[in-house]
């Protein structure tokens, strides 16, 4: 079992909510998963949230106040965690690193590991128009513990992360890809949104077992 | 490259894009610290998170009152949702606690004054879907009845368990909401004249209501204020001097309503 939380708000400028960190404590200590992880990104300012995975600045500033709410997490749960990579449909004009330097200097600094959500790299290389396989040359491998792969919509102008469709073909390609390059890890199907029947999550369950044994 | 000079602190970003998330217009700086992608603009790249929080908040209140959306009509529930959202930004990550006082927003909502019933339907949705959540604890049995000397019963404190709640409405909301859980059932007519209502909530492994009496609802009131059990079969008395103090209390102890109360415990 893996636990993977969406509300934490790591990169929030904020204190984290204390109350939902002791939420997420007593959850991981009663269900002791193998994986626990959150997302790189932001979602909460002035009190409010917005229940969404918003993008951060690629930013010193922004590095440490997530290398700090990383290493505050995993003290309160006394584990290491994992960090996904979020799709994103805007770039800030001051981004002072690249999403791979970002990802590593997070892992290094905090201790984290990282889950690397394969889809949302398309989405991103897509919308923000740079080579994925560069991205995966440019990440820390060893880091990595967990892949995702999910569904997108495309609105013409941008992809939208939905988990609400099949696996795109782009993406089981650049699944394989990863798999060859980085290497074998657990992968997470996601679909949480219009979920079709068992036979449809179960074929494309199938296809990632076909893709795994393909690399052999 | 836009001029460095305007570049925001990262907490002067966020609280600019959680307020124009949440309605407000994007400032120029903002707007000016956001990067144009092909021809989209940073107000259009904006707006993507904005719906998408929009979309989010709205889905958890589609979840939390399915019986008051089938009710009005999916499209007539989006407009009193978007109502109700629009002043009601979400005050923590976890989204669970979002949309607990929609059924107050319906009672003040003037385009469904003509429908009286819908805030305590919707309070009522809400207590069994916060019940479900609430902590399992044992309930109180026949054998630890059976533990409590003869003469320390009349101060016996009881309490409703944290998954039991009470509700109480002038209208036939039990009827309402059970005819409207399911989707799939045949709309029936059902008489505002049927109420009120008086309802016991308890959560095991389904939430089941359970509708009361008078007589049992003061009782049950009265455990909940905490006081004795000698008081709390007073208060039932007092609504129905006939009333069955055996039968209310082994009603209760089958429905797993009651724990022991703080003295008690």
């Amino acid at each position: 079992m893996s636990l993977h939380g969406v509300g934490l708000s790591l990169g929030s400028t904020e204190m984290l909510d204390p109350r939902h960190l002791a939420e997420l404590r007593r959850l991981v200590e009663r269900y002791q998963p193998w994986v626990v992880s959150e997302h790189c990104c932001w979602g909460a300012a002035g009190g409010l949230h917005s229940n969404n995975l918003l993008p951060l600045p690629r930013t010193r500033d922004a590095l440490d106040v997530l290398c700090a709410h990383v290493g505050q997490t995993q003290d309160a749960l006394g584990r290491t965690i994992a960090l996904e990579n979020v799709s994103t449909y805007l770039e800030f004009e001051h981004a002072e690193f690249t999403e791979p330097e970002f990802l590593n200097e997070l892992a290094r600094r905090s201790g984290c590991h990282l889950l690397l959500d394969i889809n949302n790299l398309y989405i991103n290389s897509v919308n923000h128009g740079f080579d994925p396989l560069d991205y995966l040359a440019g990440i820390r491998a060893d880091v990595i513990v967990e892949y995702h792969l999910a569904g997108y919509e495309n609105r013409g102008h941008t992809l939208i992360d939905t988990h609400g469709a099949p696996v795109s073909e782009p993406v089981w390609a650049l699944y394989a890809e990863t798999l060859q390059r980085i290497g074998l890890r657990p992968t997470l199907i996601e679909w949480d949104t219009d979920v079709p029947e068992l036979s449809v999550l179960l074929a494309e369950m199938k296809r990632a077992e076909q893709t795994i044994k393909a690399l052999s | 490259m836009k001029d460095p000079g305007n570049v925001p602190s990262l907490a002067e970003l966020q609280r600019r894009m959680i307020d124009t998330i949440y309605g407000s217009a994007p400032d120029a700086v903002l707007l000016n610290s956001i990067r144009t992608r092909h021809d989209l603009t940073p107000a259009l790249l904006l707006a993507i998170y904005r719906n998408g929080t929009r979309a989010i908040l709205m889905q958890a209140l589609r979840i939390s009152y399915s019986v008051i959306e089938r009710l009005v009509g999916a499209e007539f529930f989006t407009v009193v949702a978007t109502a109700y959202l629009d002043g009601t930004p979400s005050r923590r990550g976890n989204l669970e606690p979002y949309g607990a006082d929609f059924g107050s927003f319906l009672d003040r909502y003037d385009p469904m004054a003509g429908l009286p019933y819908l805030g305590d339907v919707a309070r009522l949705e809400w207590l069994v879907s916060q019940r479900q959540r609430a902590p399992v604890v044992k309930s109180l049995d026949r054998e630890q009845l059976a533990t409590i000397p003869h003469d320390a019963f009349a101060e016996l404190q009881l309490a409703l368990t944290p998954r039991a709640a009470l509700f109480e409405s002038h209208y036939p909301v039990f009827r309402i909401w059970q005819e409207n859980r399911d989707r799939s059932r045949e709309p029936v007519l059902i008489s505002l004249e049927e109420g009120p209502d008086r309802l016991l909530i308890v959560a095991g492994d389904e939430v089941v209501v359970h509708t009361l009496s008078e007589a049992e609802y003061a009782f049950y009131a009265s455990c909940g204020r905490g006081e004795a059990l000698a008081e709390a079969f007073d208060a039932a008395l007092s609504q129905d001097s006939n009333c069955d103090l055996v039968r209310v209390l082994s009603r209760a102890l089958r429905m797993q309503a009651l724990s022991f109360g703080t003295a008690a415990s």
